[in-house]
């Protein structure tokens, strides 16, 4: 998983889409989502691979990278594809498209939005204790990672990794995660002590203008609207 | 373990929205379980308990193409209502990055929920007439047939081919095609189970082997852990579940 790199994507990126505001990007990805469900004919689903890859060229993206990430989504469903090549090309090809779309369109999301943006906007639909979480979450998993990518080199290092040899990986691999585990639980404490410190009281203050429209936000609401039409036209 | 690797459009539209207010409904239970009190505190502790799930699904275990979700071993960390609202975040964050459907997050949120919570509570009864270690062992095992079995109750009532939601094996994308006969997808079926090798087993063996790794490599992880934890802090686990029992 590449939280890391996606997030300096969503923070330094300098296309369009990184200046315009989240809800017209929300709702960029929600009429992306809809017409990819919707869609079963290959020409509509090719339409927005087309429109997914202009949009990352666009927006000064690693679409080599976009691309290696919407792999994964892509591999999975290809043997279901297979099956249904046997009785249509297209059938077989509308099944790794309609993967690789949803896939891409949620990837072309968080590569242009800093998570804590998302999360705020989530807050509209979810409970406090679910959105807070997720914020802590994203704070502490670049911590705990780098952590355990120490941890493991050092384990490697002193000749604790055996790729051939699981049991042997295993039992390390268990002492590893419960240092981390440990490790973690104590920085809950220290993080909740200076929070409350500093006045937290079970609600992270959150970026109180994320849902302000921007001047830039008339091309993803353009192109929302757009999606929704050709893909009915098609 | 018994992540649905399905991707969006797999399952049909009725079930993906069931999945998600069964599981917003359980999320809202799982809130007003918190204590009211406690939850300024907790909450970093969901951060952790998410964050550590994320991470532990990362770590290469070697040639075995398989990821840990060690949701047992949460459930008796964290308890069941936090480990719960922790496996929604981890498959939120997860289907954000293209690991998962965005659609399907409900329903997998379910399947992974249910091993956290039944987990707990499989742990809180045996560990008072066995070993902490062996009490985990026996809990991710028995939790995991669980999950498993919800895993192919979803995939079967929603159509989806079972071999393709197995962990990390192939993936199920349901489109609109012609209606085949129960006949003929039970034919396909049996032909999709065939195409799936591993080392000399295919078809249900594999399928069978694939599901009894996953869960010996969770139990045994999930066990050195909680010996790992016996040695330096024991009363992460006897603490733990003392203090709810009372509760």
């Amino acid at each position: 998983m590449d939280i890391a790199y996606i997030d300096q994507l969503a923070n330094n990126g300098k296309g369009y889409l990184h200046k315009a505001s989240v809800i017209s990007k929300i709702l960029l990805t929600v009429s992306l989502m809809v017409s990819v469900v919707v869609s079963n004919r290959l020409i509509q689903l090719l339409f927005i691979f087309l429109l997914l890859i202009l949009l990352n060229i666009f927006n000064r993206l690693p679409l080599a990278k976009i691309l290696h990430f919407a792999a994964y989504p892509a591999f999975f469903s290809l043997v279901f594809a297979m099956t249904r090549f046997m009785y249509s090309v297209e059938a077989g090809f509308i099944v790794i498209l309609k993967a690789v779309d949803a896939a891409i369109t949620m990837i072309l999301l968080i590569t242009t939005t800093p998570y804590p943006e998302i999360f705020s906007f989530l807050r509209l639909f979810l409970p406090k204790v679910v959105v807070d979480g997720m914020f802590f979450t994203y704070r502490i998993f670049f911590i705990l990672l780098e952590k355990l990518q120490k941890t493991l080199v050092i384990i490697k290092l002193r000749g604790g990794f055996k790729p051939s040899n699981l049991l042997f990986n295993v039992k390390n691999l268990a002492g590893v995660i419960g240092v981390l585990f440990i490790h973690a639980f104590d920085m809950s404490e220290r993080m909740y002590n200076i929070y409350s410190l500093r006045g937290y009281e079970g609600k992270i203050l959150q970026e109180n203008r994320w849902y302000k429209l921007k001047k830039l936000d008339y091309i993803p609401i353009g192109i929302s609207i757009m999606i929704i039409a050709v893909v009915k036209i098609l | 373990m018994s992540h649905l690797h399905l991707v969006d459009g797999a399952v049909p539209f009725l079930w993906w929205i069931l999945g998600y207010i069964l599981t917003i409904g359980i999320l809202m239970f799982a809130v007003t379980k918190i204590k009211k009190e406690e939850l300024s505190k907790k909450i970093p502790f969901v951060g952790v308990i998410s964050a550590l799930m994320l991470i532990t699904m990362s770590v290469p275990l070697g040639f075995l193409p398989f990821h840990l979700n060690l949701t047992v071993l949460v459930g008796i960390l964290g308890g069941p209502w936090i480990g719960f609202v922790a496996v929604f975040i981890v498959n939120l964050i997860l289907a954000m990055i293209g690991h998962g459907g965005i659609t399907v997050v409900g329903l997998n949120t379910l399947v992974i929920g249910t091993e956290v919570i039944a987990g707990y509570f499989i742990f809180k009864a045996i560990i008072k007439h066995i070993k902490p270690i062996t009490a985990a062992a026996v809990a991710v095992v028995i939790t995991l047939l669980i999950s498993t079995t919800l895993m192919a109750s979803i995939v079967m009532l929603t159509n989806t081919g079972l071999e393709y939601a197995l962990p990390h094996s192939e993936e199920v994308h349901e489109s609109e095609h012609d209606v085949h006969d129960e006949l003929h997808e039970h034919e396909e079926l049996e032909e999709q189970l065939a195409d799936i090798h591993i080392f000399v087993l295919s078809g249900w063996g594999a399928v069978i082997a694939i599901l009894l790794t996953g869960i010996v490599l969770e139990a045994l992880v999930t066990s050195l852990i909680i010996g790992f934890f016996m040695k330096v802090r024991p009363e992460m686990i006897i603490g733990n579940a003392e203090l709810r029992m009372q509760n």
